[in-house]
């Protein structure tokens, strides 16, 4: 025994340096997983189409946190699935575009739209569709739609009726074809009232329509006047847009910067990665002042995106109140995908143009690259912004017997300015 | 097969350690002290997906107590209950220069090891190898972000600038926050392998400095397994650290 460990003293350094190599040869960890860059994965066959998605949607949705949907199971179930299709067959094709509905069906993002190769795929969308009481179930068989842009009863024929001296504008080219504007005085009072169809106000002021032009002119010269006793900004049936909107319309009514919540985007690939809460903020234009008269924001189901925005920022002010129904709930705001390595992209590269070097995708995925969260600190997204006063639309309350319309959320605003 | 590999070095260890006790010629002592040092950590991982995105090594501190058992002049076991930081960076590149995100992560830990020393006897080298369990105790998170509800003021004026870099689009967020903890997915406990290397200087019979460098290696993910396809994160930390030892008694017998 004696020998034995005078042995083990002899060659006790060799023993030490035996011992660091088997150290650090068990030591080496397991292989790292690696995932393409967006949009760069090559798919030959519908499993590599479904897992370019399956880890796009993985890595670049920002909404794990509060989404409901199992997206470990919609691997299990669907990657057997699409392992069976063949990409060069119309019928599997329109079976792909199916299984893709069913994965994204209860996702929470309400910006959600899902392009797979001949589809069109708007969750939120199709969700509202199933409830009766949804504008377009109520509107969807109205007498007539005298809407310019096609949406909805309340645009141009509504002006007729509440409003006296007004100017209405309609960009009939360029990127915001058929944007519709109109800015008025409420007949008979001093209550200014602005509505529009899109956010692309300021790109409109700046070198759009000369007509969508004189209406902002026109309702910024009356805001600015003194003489305006409350303000009704209508963003029903607005679909959203730009976010230097934000600054540019909401920003002329105040003087002093205005947080009203905060927006958070992903740190990393990993589903749950994300970056701290930024607050969200509209600065005041140079040499603004606040509008302290009532402010009466009417919005509906669907308002949405920046009408949302936009009426959430306008809540946060002490005069205002929103007049209408919930809103369409689609509260995070997009970018390019490299600004937070988060948001819309495209999947499955099934052909590149070595002349052009354009890659031909088989699907794009627009989703949002923040998520936003009310100052109030609660998440909006997927349900929508409520109202104070809920006053409901239906075809008989907008439709009157003899022809004429009303427009009860209007109503409501304007009782609100007395 | 790396399992298999990593119980035989247990267990041969372990053998080691029992043999070296066993021998009757042993002259044991029993010291405590304090070091403390510099820490580099580097988190491993793989970001490749990421446009224009790295992880840098962050510098860090570290203090410990250690407790030696010198079961012979040249062997001896060792803990080093402590604390220590473990940080690093996130940093965008090219287009998005200037956003990062520095994470300061601090770490209690029990670094249990085999040290085997050899030279002179006042100036001696040494070197440590084994084993450490840690606790993932605060996070802190300071950087620079892209704002996007956080616009410049609108201004009638038109630009044909073109922007060099990501803030010349976007306002920049600046924060220094407190990380809140996720249960789904951070993994507060960690467990790793530790290698080192030093050299002591005898004092007197009381008091030996030292000076040393240990790597530690983590190998449990800095995550729970919380999704499919999960990519891994491993701290991987180098530590220079000085200290002393007070010897509390001399306990030789034949």
């Amino acid at each position: 025994m004696k020998n034995y460990f005078n042995h083990i003293y002899k060659y006790r350094f060799s023993i030490a340096a035996l011992f660091f190599i088997i150290l650090f040869a068990s030591s080496c960890h397991k292989e790292i997983s690696t995932t393409n860059q967006t949009g760069s994965a090559a798919a030959g066959n519908f499993s590599q189409v479904f897992e370019d998605f399956w880890t796009n949607m993985n890595n670049n949705y920002v909404f794990w946190s509060i989404d409901t949907t199992n997206w470990d199971n919609m691997h299990t179930v669907y990657a057997p699935l699409f392992a069976k299709l063949n990409l060069y067959d119309s019928a599997d094709n329109e079976k792909a575009v199916g299984y893709f509905k069913n994965m994204v069906d209860g996702l929470s993002d309400s910006h959600y739209t899902l392009f797979p190769d001949g589809g069109y795929i708007q969750p939120a969308h199709d969700r509202k569709l199933k409830n009766v009481s949804f504008i377009e179930n109520v509107f969807g068989t109205a007498p007539f739609s005298p809407s310019i842009d096609g949406h909805f009863y309340y645009t141009n024929a509504l002006d007729s009726l509440y409003l006296g001296d007004k100017i209405v504008g309609v960009d009939t080219t360029g990127d915001n074809k058929d944007m519709y504007a109109v800015a008025g005085m409420i007949t008979g009072t001093n209550d200014l009232y602005l509505s529009f169809s899109k956010f692309a106000l300021a790109a409109e002021y700046q070198g759009g329509s000369a007509k969508i032009k004189a209406v902002l002119d026109y309702f910024f010269n009356k805001l600015n006047s003194g003489t305006v006793t409350g303000l009704v900004i209508d963003v029903r049936g607005n679909g959203g847009g730009d976010i230097q909107d934000l600054n540019f319309l909401v920003g002329s009514l105040i003087s002093s910067p205005l947080q009203f919540g905060y927006t958070r985007s992903k740190s990393g690939t990993g589903r749950l990665d994300y970056t701290p809460w930024a607050p969200a903020i509209v600065t005041p234009r140079a040499g603004a002042t606040a509008f302290t008269k009532p402010i009466v924001v009417l919005a509906d189901g669907e308002s949405v995106s920046m009408a949302e925005i936009t009426t959430m920022a306008l809540k946060q002010l002490p005069n205002t109140k929103v007049v209408g129904d919930t809103t369409w709930g689609a509260n995070g705001p997009l970018t390019d995908n490299s600004v937070f390595n988060a948001g819309s992209f495209n999947f499955g590269k099934v052909f590149t143009n070595i002349e052009t070097g354009n890659a031909t995708y088989y699907g794009n995925a627009y989703t949002s690259s923040t998520m936003f969260k009310y100052i109030d600190d609660k998440i909006y997204e997927g349900k929508g912004f409520p109202p104070d006063y809920e006053v409901k639309q239906t075809l008989n309350t907008v439709f009157l017997r003899n022809n004429n319309i009303d427009d009860p959320q209007l109503d409501k605003a304007l009782s609100l300015l007395q | 097969m790396k399992q298999r590999l990593q119980q035989k070095v247990a267990y041969g260890s372990a053998m080691l350690i029992i043999a070296i006790c066993c021998n009757t010629k042993i002259n044991a002592q029993f010291s405590i002290g304090v070091s403390a040092g510099y820490t580099n950590n580097y988190l491993l991982t793989n970001v490749s997906n990421l446009v224009s995105t790295r992880y840098n090594a962050l510098p860090g501190f570290g203090a410990a107590v250690p407790v030696m058992y010198s079961v012979t002049d040249w062997f001896a076991v060792k803990a080093t209950p402590g604390y220590m930081q473990k940080n690093y960076q996130m940093q965008r590149t090219d287009f998005y220069q200037g956003v990062y995100q520095n994470n300061t992560n601090g770490y209690v830990q029990l670094p249990l090891m085999a040290h085997f020393s050899f030279g002179g006897e006042q100036l001696r080298g040494f070197v440590d190898a084994g084993g450490y369990a840690g606790y993932w105790l605060t996070a802190h998170v300071k950087g620079v972000m892209p704002n996007i509800l956080n616009q410049p003021a609108y201004t009638n004026l038109t630009s044909n600038a073109q922007p060099n870099n990501v803030f010349d689009e976007y306002t920049p967020y600046s924060y220094n926050e407190k990380y809140q903890f996720n249960t789904t997915k951070d993994n507060r406990i960690e467990l790793g392998l530790l290698a080192g290397a030093g050299i002591s200087y005898q004092l007197n019979d009381a008091y030996q400095l030292f000076g040393e460098a240990t790597f530690y290696n983590a190998l449990t993910d800095q995550q729970k397994k919380y999704e499919t396809g999960q990519v891994p994160r491993y701290n991987q930390t180098y530590v220079f650290s000085v200290g002393v030892l007070f010897n509390l008694g001399k306990s030789g017998y034949q």
